[in-house]
């Protein structure tokens, strides 16, 4: 019956006054009606007024001729010029199609609940949902449901409210899905064809904020498809929170999309609808969520699909994506997936599959999947193709760095690194393995330039025993070792002493304490480069953001000068600009001073350390959280943790080591925020300041948890 | 011969049909000049009539600058009712650069609009008997001086856009700090920018349909608003001003001196312990007002005479504004059930 009801009214749209163009969109009405530009229109204009002209001076017999042409023109012209102008014509295809559709469209308010969610007040106030099948399913956006509200109610084109039930959400695509009861069947969103859909086609988006009858109308055009990794395509329209959970629909009036708050970023939640006024604004394709509706009406919440591996590419444009491993117990993992697998295609299906080459096809590909969904891997290994089923999960289990107890000698080559040191007590203490031998093979992989030692280890489970082969002046056994996660409590052992070749080449850099460059900053630095630096040992940096003023570089030196002798160390010192506290901009200094310590010193990638003491702190914390890959540890010394910090998920490669020491009663939160997602912590409920360091026994224990982290 | 007759058909045919497409190509180009003649001849003429007005203002934050709108031929200007406008004389520029100083007329708190007077004959204004309705999904030009950018005899600036919805100003999110709050139109396009209050919004007739609001920023949800007032509103100003009948008055709801109390309805609603607790009653007494008209235990208020109620606080404040004698309709939410509910003394 309804589809009936639409089609006649597609019938009326076309028998009237507004063209079958006009429907179509803009595109097609511009050439069809021969309104080209208006540089266009002009020349042909005066070479029409001096043809006709000449004719007559040239040939006068055929001046009778002439005007009868022109009258047959004239007639044509004259009929056009009936039809209503092109602006209203467009505007009555907008109204025609608005009309159609607004039916569909529903208001939806939410009642009680928090009014701030992350320190953003949350809008009070109706927003819109619409209707995708008759016995009361619709279809809104997530954005107004953050606040936990106590009631959600719709209200429908014929101004009945009706109590609604929040059923799932799709947090992939930011949106939810509620359930009224009905009494009659309501008018649900007709599907647009997706393939008839071309960028510049007109997109009109409709709200129900403001009036539960009239649907709002933004008009617009369909600025991109493919968006958001392929789970949006792109408006121009004016989209906001007042028509989030409304539709985007075609000259038609089916619906093309429905408005979500979608950034192509990251976003932390509550910072998605900063988008609105910029010309920029999302759509899910209705086609995407329809597919989807069974699951959601189960009651089954949607995340993004996860796999587990690991590219080895600097960044998504890289030529290829070889594996350097797959998180222990992913997906990726279960199916067979492993390090040094290229991926050459990836698709839903083995029928659908696509090449690829780069990582940004990949996520292309991936975006739109749906954890539990499953897809196919094609990889390249050996030489030989092999296609894998994966199923993609919401999360990966936790990942936590395994840890052999060994230092290596920087010395050795990086295919055969040799032993220099086994930690007492330490799994590779209990497997057995000595000061001497060199670690050749892991598991069934080899150690080799491309895959060293660390890589190879980052992707084992700390808890599955691995064979590692050992190799001493030719000879080689292997052991088999259970590992652990690195540890948490403060261990003590030997000083390791790292051999120097003879009369090593004296180093470009200065040691002692040492002024550091940043330009065109009011910040200062200073480095403590301890006196036995060569540029043949690799040292490790921790840079700290200091307390809010002057530093005395003294004490600094005296508290570390020993540690950073010892254990090849380089600390850096940074002050804040102004001597009340440190600005949040001021994150960047650690940047200048890792790359320009980087670039005067030999420095140990897996030592990279930042730190912040009491206002530097925070500093401190934003660039251990922004640069989880670069950073390895992170120093939080009289910690105070904000609200929105989130400590990154811990991932083979990625996974930050915490030292914290504070009284503040914030820290329980964040310790176990950061254990559960895959971080150590070493916790300590002690004050410091910078000038009882020497006195204090938290110094001790941060320069013992930093060698630590020299050993594999 | 026979050859030269040839010729002269295969000529005379070839003429024609290049005549044909020549003049076809004319005729297009003149229709295509002729609709964009029209939008720029309208947005031209209607440029004519919106003038740049410069008065007080320029500290914290407050523009000195607005723009105004010719209403008719003697030199009526409706602008919007700003800090703009506290200063003895309002300086008007008019589109080809006239600096004239203006006097008030008179002002509307209520549709906060104003009226000033310039001296000044051959000064063209919109005919406000011909001003239109506009509707939901209307193509419209706004035309103002936003920024500030037009000085001197530059025209105020044109934009395009359509009405997004026609709606009150309380009915959309959050809350916004303004007098009015009646009918507005709600546009998609920003207009709403400094300078831009008391700009003209017109159809593709160049019809007055509405005139620019001030910047009203969503304080909640952080939206602008981008709105204009409709003529229906704006001319019952223009009636009043110009006939010396403004009231001052602005309408509000305002606690009366013997409201409806919860206590006294017979509810207990549930501890008052979020910054937002929903209305949930928790007990209802026996024979109270609240039970002889229905409520029970456990329902959620929604709405108090079709205002929402979403949280202990505002339904307190709702109350309050309502006489003890009067009767009100609330809406409860039991279950999954919503119920209408009137309340009598």
């Amino acid at each position: 019956m309804f589809d009936l009801k639409h089609s006649s009214l597609m019938l009326n749209m076309l028998s009237s006054k507004a063209p079958t163009n006009a429907l179509l969109g803009r595109e097609r009405l511009l050439p069809n009606r021969c309104v080209a530009s208006s540089a266009g229109a002009s020349l042909s204009r005066s070479q029409g007024a001096s043809g006709m002209r000449q004719s007559t001076w040239l040939f006068p017999s055929l001046r009778a001729f002439a005007i009868f042409a022109c009258l047959i023109v004239s007639t044509s012209a004259t009929s056009l010029a009936d039809d209503p102008p092109l602006d209203e014509q467009e505007q009555q295809a907008f109204q025609a199609a608005a009309d159609f559709a607004q039916d569909c469209v529903v208001q939806v308010e939410t009642f009680g609940g928090q009014e701030i969610v992350n320190r953003q007040f949350i809008a009070a106030g109706p927003s819109t949902g619409t209707i995708v099948s008759p016995d009361g399913w619709i279809v809104t956006s997530i954005f107004q449901f953050r606040s936990q509200p106590a009631s959600i109610t719709v209200v429908l084109p014929d101004e009945q409210r009706k109590a609604a039930k929040l059923v799932a959400r799709d947090h992939s695509r930011e949106l939810a899905l509620l359930k009224i009861d009905v009494d009659k069947p309501l008018r649900a969103a007709v599907v647009s064809d997706r393939k008839a859909w071309r960028v510049g086609q007109w997109a009109i988006a409709l709200g129900k904020t403001f009036d539960v009858k009239v649907a709002s109308r933004s008009v617009g055009i369909l600025s991109a498809q493919g968006r958001i990794w392929d789970k949006a395509i792109q408006t121009d329209a004016k989209i906001s929170p007042q028509n989030y959970g409304g539709p985007l629909i075609d000259l038609t009036g089916k619906v093309m999309g429905i408005l979500a708050p979608m950034n192509p970023g990251i976003a932390t939640e509550g910072e998605t609808e900063q988008w609105y006024d910029s010309g920029v604004g999302f759509a899910v394709p209705l086609v995407d969520v329809m597919e989807r509706l069974p699951r959601l009406q189960r009651g089954e919440d949607i995340y993004p699909g996860r796999a587990g591996f690991r590219s080895s590419s600097p960044d998504e444009f890289s030529p290829e994506i070889l594996l350097s491993g797959v998180t222990p117990g992913s997906p990726a993992a279960k199916s067979g997936m492993r390090a040094g697998d290229r991926i050459v295609g990836a698709g839903k299906t083995r029928e659908v599959l696509k090449a690829v080459a780069m990582h940004s096809q990949l996520k292309h590909i991936m975006g739109p999947l749906d954890a539990e969904q499953s897809m196919v891997f094609e990889v390249e290994r050996e030489g030989v193709k092999k296609q894998f089923d994966v199923n993609l999960v919401k999360e990966l289990p936790t990942y936590r760095e395994p840890f052999l107890g060994v230092v290596i000698d920087t010395n050795s080559p990086v295919a055969s690194p040799r032993v220099l040191s086994v930690l007492p007590n330490s799994p590779a203490a209990k497997a057995g393995i000595e000061i001497g031998e060199s670690i050749v093979s892991v598991g069934e992989f080899t150690v080799d330039e491309k895959s060293p030692l660390n890589t190879r280890l980052a992707f084992l489970d700390y808890r599955e025993p691995i064979a590692l082969k050992l190799e001493r002046d030719g000879k080689s056994r292997s052991v088999e070792v259970t590992m652990e996660s690195h540890p948490e409590q403060d261990l003590e052992w030997p000083i390791v002493k790292v051999p120097l070749p003879e009369n090593p080449p004296e180093p470009k850099g200065a040691k002692g304490t040492v002024q550091l460059p940043l330009g065109d900053v009011k910040n200062k630095a200073f480095a403590i480069v301890p006196s036995n630096y060569f540029d043949t040992i690799p040292h490790g940096l921790l840079i700290i953001f200091a307390e809010a003023g002057t530093q005395d570089q003294k004490q600094w030196a005296d508290a570390w000068e020993l540690f950073a002798r010892e254990s090849r160390w380089i600390i850096v010192v940074a002050q804040s600009a102004d001597e009340k506290g440190w600005a949040l901009d001021e994150v960047e200094i650690g940047v200048r001073l890792r790359s320009y310590v980087s670039n005067n010193y030999t420095i140990d990638k897996r030592r990279i350390c930042v730190g912040g003491i009491s206002a530097g702190m925070l500093p401190g914390l934003i660039s251990g959280i922004q640069g989880a890959e670069t950073y390895r540890g992170v120093w939080l010394c009289n910690a105070k943790i904000p609200p929105r910090a989130r400590v990154p998920v811990a991932e083979p490669l990625k996974s930050l080591h915490f030292f914290i020491n504070g009284t503040d009663p914030t820290l329980t939160t964040f310790v176990q925020q950061a254990q559960k997602v895959g971080c150590s912590v070493s916790f300590h409920t002690d004050d410091m300041t910078a000038a009882k360091m020497q006195d204090s026994q938290i110094v001790g224990k941060l320069q013992r948890w930093l060698r630590l982290l020299e050993a594999y | 011969m026979q050859y030269f007759n040839t010729t002269s058909v295969i000529h005379s045919t070839a003429i024609v049909v290049w005549l044909f497409i020549s003049n076809f190509c004319l005729a297009l180009a003149d229709r295509d000049a002729n609709v964009v003649i029209n939008n720029e001849a309208l947005i031209a003429t209607s440029q004519e009539k919106v003038v740049k007005l410069y008065g007080a203002g320029g500290a914290r934050g407050l523009e000195s600058y607005q723009s105004g709108i010719l209403i008719n031929n003697s030199g009526h200007i409706l602008t919007s009712w700003s800090t703009v406008l506290d200063v003895a004389k309002v300086r008007v520029v008019t589109f080809d650069g006239r600096r004239l100083d203006a006097t008030m007329v008179g002002m509307d708190p209520q549709n906060e609009l104003a009226i000033l007077k310039v001296d000044d004959a051959g000064l063209v204004g919109f005919d406000l008997n011909k001003a239109a309705q506009g509707s939901t999904g209307q193509r419209v030009f706004a035309i103002s001086n936003l920024f500030g950018i037009a000085t001197g005899n530059e025209s105020c600036s044109a934009q395009k856009g359509v009405i997004m919805a026609s709606t009150s100003l309380t009915t959309r999110r959050g809350k916004t700090k303004s007098l009015y709050q009646g009918r507005v139109y709600v546009l998609d396009v920003m207009t709403n920018n400094p300078g831009a209050a008391g700009g003209a919004l017109v159809d593709l007739q160049g019809r007055l349909v509405g005139v620019l609001g001030k910047e009203i920023r969503d304080e909640q949800a952080g939206i602008w608003i981008n709105y204009a007032l409709p003529m229906d509103v704006v001319k019952s100003s223009v009636d009043r001003i110009l006939s010396g009948n403004t009231s001052s008055q602005i309408s509000e709801l305002k606690p009366v001196a013997q409201p409806h109390r919860i206590v006294d309805l017979g509810i207990t609603l549930i501890p008052d312990v979020l910054s937002k607790t929903p209305p949930f009653i928790d007990q209802v007494r026996e024979g109270s007002t609240a039970q002889r008209a229905g409520m029970q235990t456990n329902d959620l208020i929604l709405l108090l005479n079709d205002q929402r109620a979403d949280s202990r606080k505002s339904l307190e404040k709702m109350l309050a504004t309502i006489n003890r004698a009067d009767s009100f309709y609330v809406l409860v939410q039991r279950g999954q059930e919503l119920i209408r509910i009137h309340v009598r003394p």
